[in-house]
């Protein structure tokens, strides 16, 4: 980012933007659990990065930054979702209409068929992030915005639990 | 440390979350511990199961190619506002429009160094003599797996997609000697389509929204661009000229039908049933669009639904489908799909269904369908559904019919392009060296093929 930042250099960017695309999109699907969202928010993330290029700290690690910055875009699309949904159903409901849902809108997983699935959502996120995106624990925790500690803490309640569930089911 | 403080950490342990201090004293305690070591070992294979349960989300080719050019025009942008700011406000205006001009001159001339000069011929061959070249073009865009880069061969011209400083553009290149006529300044991700005055390619200015825009042939220039907002470029396929004065196109779940000159829509009809991307292929007076396991008929002059029908299939679970028209028979097949359906669009009925490995490329042709996809080529008789001949080819590329033969190029070893007779699948011969996921285009004693480095290649070669 620091290449970047100073000269910036198109090839440091891609650089950066092939290190952080996959967890990103990781992270906004976590938020978001729509895929083509997931992926406009991500787009977006990176063009902040470029326009606000001249606010990074480069003394600090960039992920905090790029993740806050991706966490208040999947917020703000959140938001506006919630906004479209609730003035959609105020028209229905003027109009006596039924609401059907948008073709777009996440499908609902098939629960219980993976093992993480069992998990709560707290906990699965933290758990996928680390071992399916192999992120960092600090990296996790600002994606998350969590504390370090509680990232930990989280990881660490999944994978008991999940050792639970695996024995009962061998006994079982 | 004893049990019970270890088999406090054992999870961060796993999960690569202890200091190296922790790490060290509980990996100690391991060495010497076969209960814990047990335990441990229980973590791992939960942690192997999760691996191989789940996927992390890997952006597709689109997303890193819209966040490379959104970066580029960004870092384009800020630096003219920087100039801008050093020019000083008296010559800013004068400054800017010069800055402006040799900017985008650079996307209109071609590089010198990247048009190779033409050379005779040919690697050294172990088996196959490999025909003259009569000249290589170098920087053409080649991603694996894609169907967004083909290149078009149109009478003296070849369009194909050009890496560029901002992205990828269309180029011209003359058949005759390789070199770039010209390159659009249009930035565009490919699904090249043309109709004999305009070349068709699609571009995404704007997150959730692809435009089909139009380009003058003869000069690269940009005509008009159609706008479909709302869905993500995955979901928008090529367009399909209809005829001189009328393309069509699938975007989403919705067919345009496109004045060819200005671009204005004649006709717009969305398919009710939903699930993108669809297929489109048109046959005389009708489209026929397939998505939602839905194969709909709308006539070209209205948009109105000719017919519909649902297919005892599901054949999209395969991902994208794809089509093919030969007379009145219609297939379908999806890239990973594991069927192959026939069906009469005139009794309006599926003919047959066979179960295929992928059908990422369908050819018909007379009373034949050829099918590319996981392993092989693979040839059915269009009426019966019987299996012809079957032949084993790595790799993505479409199948192309030039001159009585079914060629395709083979991307296993050091690659091959491979023309076999379409009635028995016998090799009629081939040309080692060649590794290319596109598709072999032969003109006028010229065979054309772009390889996997980004080069196109003209090989000397007579065919009749």
């Amino acid at each position: 980012m620091a290449r970047f930042q100073r000269h910036d250099d198109a090839e440091a960017f891609d650089a950066l933007a092939e290190e952080f695309i996959s967890p990103a999109l990781g992270v906004a699907m976590q938020m978001l659990k729509d895929r083509a969202a997931a992926e406009d928010a991500v787009q977006d993330a990176f063009l902040r990065v470029i326009r606000k290029r001249d606010q990074y700290d480069p003394a600090r690690p960039f992920a905090p930054w790029f993740y806050s910055l991706l966490r208040n875009i999947c917020r703000d699309k959140l938001r506006r979702r919630s906004r479209e949904q609730t003035a959609l159903e105020a028209e229905a409901a003027e109009r006596d209409l039924v609401v059907v849902p948008d073709a777009d809108a996440p499908e609902p997983d098939f629960p219980g068929l993976r093992l993480l699935d069992q998990l709560g959502e707290k906990e699965r996120a933290v758990l996928r992030l680390r071992i399916v995106h192999d992120m960092s624990f600090p990296d996790i925790a600002a994606a998350l915005d969590i504390s370090h500690a509680a990232a930990k803490k989280r990881g660490q309640r999944g994978l008991r639990r999940l050792r639970g569930i695996a024995r009962s089911a061998r006994v079982s | 440390m004893n049990c019970q403080q270890v088999r406090e950490e054992l999870e961060l342990l796993v999960l690569d979350g202890l200091e190296p201090r922790e790490k060290a004293a509980v990996r100690a305690h391991l060495a010497s511990c076969p209960s814990c070591r047990a335990m441990e070992g229980e973590y791992r294979e939960l942690i192997d199961r999760v691996q191989a349960e789940e996927r992390p989300e890997e952006p597709g080719r689109e997303l890193r190619q819209s966040i490379g050019w959104a970066a580029r025009r960004e870092l384009t942008a800020s630096r003219r506002r920087a100039r801008l700011l050093r020019a000083g406000l008296a010559a800013a205006s004068i400054a800017a429009l010069l800055v402006l001009t040799v900017g985008l001159s650079g996307l209109w001339h071609r590089d010198p160094a990247s048009d190779v000069p033409p050379t005779a011929a040919a690697e050294a061959e172990p088996d196959v003599e490999r025909p003259a070249e009569r000249w290589q073009h170098a920087g053409a865009q080649a991603a694996r797996a894609s169907s967004a880069d083909e290149m078009l061969v149109r009478c003296d011209t070849i369009f194909l997609l050009r890496l560029a400083e901002f992205g990828s553009n269309v180029a011209a290149v003359d058949t005759a000697t390789g070199a770039t006529r010209w390159q659009s300044g249009v930035l565009t991700f490919g699904h090249l389509a043309d109709d004999g005055e305009r070349v068709f390619c699609l571009s995404s200015t704007r997150p959730r929204q692809v435009d089909l825009v139009a380009l003058d042939e003869s000069t690269g220039e940009p005509l008009w661009r159609f706008s479909h907002r709302g869905i993500h470029p995955s979901h928008a396929a090529a367009a399909l000229p209809i005829d001189s004065d009328r393309v069509a196109w699938v975007a989403g779940d919705t067919v345009h039908l496109l004045d060819a000159h200005s671009g204005d829509a004649m006709w717009s009809h969305r398919i009710e049933e939903g699930g993108t991307p669809f297929a489109l292929t048109a046959n005389r007076d009708l489209l026929y669009v397939f998505g939602g396991g839905m194969l709909t008929a709308l006539d070209t002059r209205s948009g109105e639904e000719a017919w519909q029908q649902a297919l005892p299939v599901d054949i999209e679970q395969g991902g994208r489908p794809t089509l093919a028209i030969a007379g009145r028979h219609l297939f379908i097949s999806s890239e990973r799909g594991g069927q192959l359906a026939a069906f009469d669009t005139s009794a309006r009925r599926v003919l047959w269904l066979r179960p295929v490995d992928g059908g990422r490329h369908l050819l018909a042709h007379s009373d034949a369908v050829y099918v590319r996809g996981g392993d092989g080529v693979r040839a059915f008789d269009g009426a019966t559904g019987d299996p012809t001949w079957a032949r084993p080819a790595t790799g993505c590329g479409p199948m192309t019919l030039h001159h009585g033969r079914l060629c395709y190029a083979d991307t296993a070893d050091q690659g091959r392009l491979v023309a076999v007779d379409p009635t028995t699948g016998v090799e009629t011969w081939h040309i080692a060296g060649v590794r290319s996921c596109d598709g072999f285009i032969y003109a006028e004693g010229v065979g054309y093929i772009k390889t996997q480095d980004g080069v196109v290649h003209a090989l000397a070669m007579d065919l009749h």
